[in-house]
């Protein structure tokens, strides 16, 4: 009942790695439609896990996560499949095909909805096409649609990367680090269009983050991990001293200043 | 992508275009000139395998003693003309190269040389160097030493060409002449470099002195021939594990050295020197006479060069043989090879134990050298196309699918895991994402083991299986030079032809990736 309210619900995750790596410790916290959320944590602390455990990247231990009432980690193969595609994903190095076109790339996102023998031909519908020219369009990324991938800078491969994820028509995104290999400048304006995109869409976005300001200035709400726990769930306006100090851990001077550069630093 | 809105670039939209409808076209005409169908092979397995189940096994091994100083002779060619055609190279190269050559009218004319050279294969030049020196090792030696030369001073051309103009500036800056600035600048920057190609020519070589020991040179591939030619299967089975072996413990040598690359390049040449010396007693050839003998390779080039063009046509229908072996191979064993290659690729197929097996029947098949292939083709099926094609494919298949997989795993799993989110299956993330990813590594793979089953597919007559080879060593062996020159230029030229083709595609479309 509680479940059809929220977009996501993660109860009591847990994940144990073959080494004996315990990365994430009991999780649970629940997302609304369309909400903002920044995660937090040193790096190890369980981001990326916790990320890829929600669109079953990375199988989980125990522990249940139900996007759109489907319980999916209980979910194999078509049905799973099917699940992902209600799922986007954006990549710290963005992980497009750099041989391919920009179109080519961004019509990956279709793949989930298209039978494999017409992908593998190539033979996408002309109103997809269309869809991602428009797109393209929007993204001001028009001029390069017949470029290879490799060829564009970074902000523009991130872009890309968010065409893609887009074009699956996701009620969730997943973002691992989208800025961290970007100039302050292109970061701004990447974090611009993700919210200006899900805003849109009403997308739920889940983005790990290692930009304390970053987080506050576009997020609704922040979730904090250390060591595999949630140790900060709450609005990103209230966050303090104290709970950076919880989630990087005492020995970081800086928490002050990550926390009062907001804005200025763009 | 015919209809509406286009996916990709004018450009790749041509390369498509041309790569594969040349390709096409070559299947098809090679497929209707040999009348070779794939499947007739599947009918007649029965009988193949029988053979292989009655006649090879089990394997057995008569004379060890034998066999190991047989193996040693077939090392010591290996690692001792790799040394010396490494020295000649190097002095050649400095030379030939337009980063370093002193006087660059001279260097074309040396390059132009070198590729002359290096698109005869090492059993050509075997049996053109019959004429002059005689049967022995010392002759196995001798072609090995030209044929690697060959290969080296263009790998290291290439090398000293990447060499940026910065490295070299300071240098004429000072003065320094050019000796000085060879040693002083060019070596130390090219050894890694040189050295990696340096290995890759003695595996080479370990294959090829088998190859050039089957037809008088001496070594385990005489060892082998000897057998197969008197029926006696079991103990060819037997030198066959022992081949492949030996040239899997070589393999596995040098990526040791590759992995200790940082020790001092001054021991492992040392070493290398010391062995040579010692290699020199085991292959125990008539030093003297070979010597002497030397000058009279001029003569024998000589004589190869008054073109003789009688029964030209015959030699033309052989050529063709040889060229529509060489296509089919390849292109076969490049579907299959993609097959394998994702079977055995970690990020393809997610299942350790399919993988290893794959890997390990794949070495071994590597291992044995393709002529060795077709050696036992041709006892199975007999004499016809078939044989050419399916021995060369064999081998080739096993290339293909070792660096197929290396290129798979290359990618890093950043691709995959993106399309995995999307929704796509297994299928669909191979076709659209992991295979485009790989192209222009796939096509270059695919270019460099052309010429080497286009060298192979000439050779293979020698040992008895029809094509271009045929014509070569019957007319050699009857003297008449003119004619075997004759089909000696048709090799080099379509090599020449091919290789040109290949790097104006990579250079067209490829390049800047």
């Amino acid at each position: 009942m509680t479940q059809e309210k929220y977009v996501l619900v993660v109860r009591n995750l847990k994940k144990t790695y073959g080494n004996g790596v315990q990365a994430l410790k009991d999780v649970s916290f629940n997302v609304k439609k369309g909400e903002f959320i920044a995660v937090l944590g040193s790096s190890g602390s369980g981001k990326s896990t916790l990320i890829r455990t929600i669109n079953q990247l990375i199988p989980v231990t125990s522990g249940q996560i139900f996007v759109a009432g489907n319980e999916i980690q209980t979910l194999k193969g078509r049905d799973l499949r099917r699940a992902r595609r209600r799922i986007g994903m954006i990549f710290q190095h963005y992980n497009l095909v750099d041989r391919l076109s920009v179109m080519q790339n961004v019509l990956h996102g279709t793949l989930g909805g298209m039978s494999t023998l017409y992908s593998v031909l190539g033979r996408y519908p002309e109103e997809r096409k269309q869809a991602v020219l428009e797109l393209l369009d929007d993204f001001s990324l028009r001029d390069y649609a017949y470029k290879r991938a490799g060829e564009l800078s970074g902000g523009q491969k991130q872009r890309v990367g968010i065409a893609r994820a887009l074009m699956q028509n996701p009620e969730i995104l997943l973002c691992d680090e989208p800025i961290s290999s970007l100039d302050p400048i292109t970061a701004g304006a990447i974090m611009d269009l993700l919210s200006v995109m899900a805003y849109k869409n009403d997308i739920a976005c889940i983005v790990n983050l290692h930009q304390v300001n970053f987080a506050r200035q576009y997020a609704s709400r922040i979730i904090g991990i250390a060591h595999g726990e949630v140790v900060y769930d709450g609005p990103a306006g209230t966050i303090g001293h104290r709970d950076l100090e919880r989630i990087y851990g005492k020995q970081i001077p800086l928490a002050g200043n990550m926390l009062y550069s907001t804005g200025e630093a763009i | 992508m015919k209809n509406g809105t286009s996916l990709i670039s004018k450009r790749d939209r041509k390369f498509f275009k041309t790569f594969f409808g040349v390709m096409l076209a070559a299947f098809l005409i090679s497929t209707l000139h040999s009348q070779y169908n794939p499947f007739e092979l599947l009918l007649k397995s029965d009988a193949l395998w029988s053979f292989l189940w009655e006649d090879f096994i089990p394997p057995v091994v008569n004379n060890p003693l034998a066999v190991v100083s047989a193996i040693a002779v077939t090392l010591s060619l290996a690692v001792v003309s790799t040394f010396i055609a490494m020295t000649l190279s190097f002095f050649t190269a400095v030379y030939a190269s337009t980063r370093t050559a002193p006087k660059p009218r001279i260097a074309k004319y040396v390059r132009a040389i070198v590729t002359v050279m290096r698109n005869i294969p090492a059993l050509i030049w075997a049996y053109i160097l019959f004429s002059a020196l005689g049967i022995g090792t010392g002759v196995a030696l001798v072609a090995l030493i030209i044929s690697s030369f060959a290969f080296l001073t263009r790998a290291f051309v290439e090398v000293i060409d990447e060499l940026p103009e910065s490295a070299l500036e300071p240098l004429s800056a000072c003065g320094c002449t050019f000796w000085q600035k060879v040693f002083h600048c060019v070596l130390p920057n090219c050894i890694p470099d040189f050295l990696e190609w340096l290995l890759y020519c003695v595996e080479l070589n370990i294959r090829s002195s088998t190859i050039v020991g089957m037809v008088g040179g001496g070594g385990i591939g005489l060892v082998l021939f000897t057998f197969i030619k008197s029926f006696n299967y079991h103990a060819a089975a037997g030198i066959i594990l022992i081949i492949a072996f030996m040239v899997i413990a070589v393999e596995w040598i040098m990526n040791c050295i590759r992995r200790k690359v940082s020790a001092s390049y001054k021991i492992i040449f040392s070493a290398w020197g010391a062995l040579c010396v010692a290699s020199l007693f085991v292959i125990d050839a008539d030093w003297g006479k070979l010597l002497s003998r030397i000058p009279r390779i001029a003569v024998s080039l000589g004589r190869l060069i008054i073109f003789d063009f009688d029964r030209f046509p015959a030699t033309l229908a052989a050529f063709g043989e040889s060229v529509a072996m060489t296509v089919l191979a390849t292109i076969y064993s490049a579907i299959l090879g993609l097959l394998f290659g994702a079977l055995m690729s970690r990020l393809v197929v997610r299942n350790r134990l399919i993988n290893i097996l794959i890997a390990a029947a794949i070495s071994f098949v590597r291992a044995v050298p393709s002529v060795i292939w077709v050696l036992l083709v041709l006892v199975c099926i007999g004499f016809g196309p078939a044989t050419g094609i399916v021995g060369l494919g064999f081998h080739s298949l096993a290339f293909f699918a070792k660096a197929f997989a290396q290129s798979f795993d290359d990618i890093g799993s950043g691709v995959v895991e993106a399309l995995k989110a999307t929704g796509a299956n297994r299928l669909q993330i191979f076709f659209t994402g992991i295979l485009p990813a790989v192209l222009s590594s796939v096509v270059a793979w695919f270019s460099l083991r052309f010429e080497v089953n286009f060298a192979d597919s000439t050779v293979l007559g020698m040992v008895g299986a029809g094509g271009i080879g045929f014509v070569i060593s019957a007319n050699i062996q009857n003297y008449k030079y003119g004619r075997a020159g004759v089909a000696i230029f048709l090799v080099i030229l379509f090599a020449y032809g091919v290789e040109m083709f290949f790097s104006r595609i990579k250079k067209k479309y490829l390049m800047n990736e």
